[in-house]
């Protein structure tokens, strides 16, 4: 099981030193040093480039890049000589009480509705509410967002967030992410569950008269409960997609904001340093979920 | 024929295949169907529809319908470009990997499945935000971006079908006739991948009309003064009339729609529901 478990955290630390050598390379080939037009602007930056050593050999900076995973002293933002640190430091908060928030919103919508789902499935209210589940996944988040924003227009409710973060300017974030995030939950939470009412042990249990709550509780939830677990870890790519569009949309001062804007700056530093972080949660998300999966289930591991 | 009649008589079919052609249709035909120049302010600003605007105008004055027939020309020819680029790379690497095995096909397996792994807009805001490409070259760019990331899955397709198919009596016994390795391929494999492709096709060109949409959107795809419909809405303000927002937000919807439509028709019209293996992405066990 140890030996298992190693095994598949060396994959994934091999994939985020795949996806920080491959960006570094991209880097190296596709970016030009930054320049700036005027003569003062010119000075600041050798200055700035003397003072960090960001334009060091190649290999001191990709060794520092593996060392520190794109947060070391030669990671810096060229426009206000900013480390790249600073920027994670000042982005990264928001972005986890955006995705926390949401995650706890999301997170009881999916199972509730997969679940009433599954317990009615064939009747016309399952038929229904899939297919509005299924359709709202198929919009793009912009669009969810841009919908939630039209919709709370006429109601007076803030429609994006300013610099004093008062709570109720968290309110349309947090439910578009909720809403694109839990969209794709629905349904495989309820498949999980109508596989899982199908097994013969949920039928014996109903036969010797237990109540349909403790049935659903103790027979059915828990055996549900593994492909769910194993959907929550592989959602870090939906969540990273889903907060770059909604921190734009809606101002927040975010990683995913970061992210757009310094794709749209050509800020190398910060674009290394964003992938290497999100190829980090994708292999720790990925991690996480085949050790709960196997603790949920022995059989997921292979003798 | 047989296969399009079916197709027609698919419900999906009917409907994906409909979509497809207009969006196709427009994407050809759309800039000379635009009754203005797409960048050009003729009206007053957040203008109202009207016979001389049929809908309406935005806050620079520019006519809308011809900013979506415009932008449509854009999108779909990016999008099934892309979509084309991508299955010919899955179906050429699926063959290598599944026809040689051994180290062509771990390397390949492993890089599609490490893409897969990761969100695709990350990779894609990514790669252009380090390349910065300008003007035009940025069209071609995204083309191989969007093909970049979605290769995957017709690639895993392909391998799984290569490597059942290399072990068939006919391809066993073309092989003891004497054909060569790529006469074998040509003859006997590459034309069972031929429903796998047109599938595909439409899957990944749904796909990527979406993520096209995202990216201009986020203002990092198609710039001005080409139009796009997802720069349509990223241009869009928060206090700006609701109208203006619907055609290119409906635009979107409707052509990505009808594409996943025409797929899931093709896969059942082709039978390849019970054969091909989920398009969900997930490393492997």
């Amino acid at each position: 099981m140890t030996r298992w478990l190693l095994g598949r955290a060396a994959y994934a630390a091999l994939l985020v030193w795949l996806v920080a050598t491959l960006v570094f390379v991209l880097a190296e080939v596709a970016t030009s040093p930054p320049t700036t037009e005027d003569a003062e602007g010119q000075e600041h930056l050798l200055a700035c480039l003397l003072h960090t050593g960001a334009d060091g050999p190649t290999l001191t900076r990709y060794v520092d890049l593996l060392c520190t995973g794109g947060l070391g002293a030669h990671s810096w933002r060229p426009p206000d000589c900013r480390p790249v640190v600073d920027l994670l430091r000042a982005h990264l908060p928001p972005t986890l009480l955006l995705g926390g928030l949401s995650l706890l919103l999301a997170w009881p919508i999916a199972l509730g509705v997969g679940a009433w789902q599954a317990l009615r499935s064939g009747s016309r209210a399952d038929a229904v509410t899939t297919t509005v589940a299924v359709s709202l996944h198929a919009v793009p988040g912009f669009l969810v967002a841009l919908g939630l924003q039209l919709l709370a227009r006429p109601l007076g409710l803030p429609l994006t967030t300013t610099l004093h973060r008062a709570p109720i300017e968290l309110l349309l974030p947090v439910l578009s992410l909720a809403v694109v995030m839990a969209t794709g939950w629905i349904r495989p939470v309820r498949t999980a569950v109508v596989e899982a009412l199908a097994l013969p042990h949920v039928e014996a249990a109903r036969a010797r008269g237990l109540p349909e709550a403790h049935v659903l509780r103790r027979h059915v939830l828990p055996h549900a409960l593994r492909p769910i677990v194993v959907l929550i870890g592989l959602s870090a790519p939906r969540f990273v997609a889903g907060s770059v569009i909604i921190e734009k949309i809606f101002a927040w001062p975010g990683m995913g904001r970061l992210l757009a804007e310094s794709a749209a700056n050509g800020d190398a530093p910060t674009l290394i340093m964003g992938a290497v972080l999100v190829a980090a949660c994708v292999a720790a998300g990925d991690l996480l979920a085949t050790a709960a999966a196997a603790a949920l289930d022995p059989r997921e591991v292979p003798a | 024929m047989s296969a399009l009649r079916r197709l027609l008589s698919h419900p999906h079919g009917r409907v994906g295949l409909l979509g497809a052609l207009v969006s196709a249709l427009l994407a050809s035909l759309g800039p000379w169907l635009a009754p203005y120049a797409p960048t050009a302010s003729l009206a007053a600003p957040h203008a109202a529809p009207s016979a001389a605007h049929w809908l309406g105008a935005d806050e620079s004055g520019r006519d809308l319908l011809s900013r979506v027939l415009d932008g449509g020309a854009v999108v779909v020819l990016t999008a099934t470009s892309a979509a084309l680029l991508a299955v010919l790379l899955g179906v050429g690497l699926g063959t290598l990997a599944g026809w040689r095995g051994g180290a062509a096909d771990r390397l390949i397996r492993g890089v599609a499945d490490t893409l897969l792994s990761l969100p695709p807009l990350l990779l894609q805001l990514v790669i252009i935000g380090l390349v910065q490409p300008k003007g035009d070259a940025r069209l071609v760019w995204m083309v191989f971006i969007l093909a970049g990331t979605g290769w995957m899955g017709m690639a895993r397709v392909t391998r799984t079908e290569v490597r059942a198919l290399q072990r068939r009596g006919f391809v066993e016994a073309a092989r003891g006739l004497g054909l060569t390795e790529l006469q074998l391929l040509r003859h006997h494999v590459l034309p069972h991948l031929v429903p796998y492709a047109l599938t595909w096709t439409a899957m990944a060109a749904s796909q990527a009309i979406l993520a096209e949409a995202a990216l201009s959107f986020l203002g990092l795809g198609v710039q001005a003064p080409r139009v796009s419909w997802g720069g349509m809405i990223g241009d869009w303000g928060v206090l700006d009339p609701a109208r203006e927002l619907l055609p290119p937000a409906l635009a979107i919807v409707l052509t990505s729609v009808s594409w996943a439509l025409l797929a899931d028709a093709l896969r059942d019209v082709l039978d390849l529901r019970t054969r091909s293996a989920p398009e969900t992405a997930g490393p492997a066990r």
